[in-house]
């Protein structure tokens, strides 16, 4: 048993610069912590640096524009090809455009480089209930996505979408409006359905150029 | 009477501004970033004052120069760190690190009382750099573009970054009002 006044007579021979450096110590640690070394200040920044770290499968069923369950690796293995994918939903009149126009940016370069039978786009929605394939095929329209290079596809359910969230730090919130509001990446994904890398939203040339190195092995 | 009425309040209070952490609540905090950072931060700030001055007076007697330094720095520092994009949204995610928040914003507010009594100086040098910082950081989160929690809307972002700068300034003047025979007078 530890004698209270034992104790008070530890602590007051303690000297006093100790309390504040505890202090100190205590929050220097939770911040190098939180922020893994101060590199990331922000969840979504952490979430990318994780997933280079671990690299998943991507295990996703996905309905593509014919109406057919496909899952995410067979797809990969089928056109075996080096996937660059995003999330999106065809309504979304904000980010997602913005997303697209990356995309369109990314398929005029894979046809002037002549890389078409190495680097496929996949524009992923997770707007289950309302992306139907006759709206993905409407999007493929007002995108003027070329089907050799770019298709689309829908989650199948939303076991698919809490999977997302999971295993690849999807953020999908739903506003009062019934609009989406989410972060936004390019994911490379290789042929056999295996994340390769995570680019920021802009950075839609340092997806293409891991994609371009990694085709070459195929 | 009039000591069991603010006795009262001051549970009312810690009652109040712990509930949005339990799960039947927790959509307030989710549903809105001002929430989370102006009203229950705040909020638990003032409860762990109330209960160190209402419910259970731990330290009432005048502090050393070091005790009093220690009080401030976990003040500023626990305050700078539930201003963190990645703290909000890690607790808001994570029950684990909504317990640490809950427990180092009340302990923070305990402190205020006894930071108090400490040298003058101390409590001018920590009261003006959480201004600045409050100031900094919510300028930062009013004019970024950037989402920077992943949970919460960018309008949600900036409404809170304009009601941080608010807060700054609101302390100010608070700060100045309160100091203001320190500020006139050093000696």
């Amino acid at each position: 048993m530890l004698n209270p006044k034992a104790g008070r007579r530890i602590f007051q021979a303690l000297p006093k610069w100790i309390i504040p450096t505890s202090v100190l110590l205590f929050w220097g640690f939770f911040f190098i912590y939180i922020t893994t070394g101060f590199s990331n200040l922000t969840l979504e920044t952490e979430r990318k640096a994780n997933l280079f770290l671990t690299k998943p499968e991507v295990l996703l069923n996905l309905i593509n524009e014919q109406g057919q369950v496909v899952t995410l690796s067979a797809f990969a293995k089928q056109q075996n090809k080096i996937l660059v994918t995003e999330f999106i939903y065809t309504r979304c009149r904000t980010l997602c455009l913005t997303l697209g126009d990356y995309f369109q940016q990314a398929q005029t370069q894979i046809k002037t480089q002549a890389l078409d039978q190495k680097i496929h786009l996949l524009s992923i929605s997770f707007d289950i209930k309302q992306d139907s394939p006759e709206r993905l095929k409407s999007y493929r329209k007002r995108m003027r996505a070329d089907e050799s290079i770019w298709s689309l596809a829908t989650m199948q359910s939303d076991a698919d979408l809490i999977k997302s969230k999971d295993d690849l730090g999807l953020v999908v919130l739903e506003t009062q409006f019934k609009e989406f509001v989410h972060n936004s990446a390019f994911l490379v994904i290789s042929n056999h359905g295996k994340l390769l890398g995570i680019y920021d939203d802009d950075d839609i040339q340092g997806a293409l150029t891991l994609a371009a190195k990694q085709s070459q092995q195929l | 009477m009039m000591k069991q009425g603010s006795t009262y309040a001051a549970w009312l209070f810690l009652i109040l501004s712990i509930a949005p952490s339990l799960p039947t609540f927790r959509f307030l905090l989710a549903s809105s970033m001002t929430f989370h950072m102006l009203v229950q931060i705040p909020a638990l700030i003032i409860a762990g004052y109330l209960i160190n001055k209402q419910l259970f007076p731990l330290i009432t007697k005048p502090v050393s120069l070091m005790e009093s330094l220690a009080f401030w720095l976990w003040i500023l520092l626990t305050s700078m760190f539930w201003m963190l994009p990645i703290s909000l949204d890690k607790a808001l995610i994570n029950p684990y690190w909504d317990v640490f928040k809950v427990t180092t914003l009340l302990l923070s507010g305990m402190f205020l009382r006894p930071a108090f009594t400490g040298p003058k100086i101390l409590t001018l040098f920590f009261i003006g750099s959480t201004i600045m910082m409050l100031f900094f950081i919510g300028y930062f989160y009013q004019s970024s573009d950037l989402r920077l929690c992943n949970s919460y809307l960018i309008e949600s972002q900036q409404t809170t970054g304009l009601g941080l700068i608010i807060l700054a300034f609101g302390l100010l003047f608070a700060g100045i009002f309160f100091l203001r025979k320190e500020i006139l007078d050093p000696a």
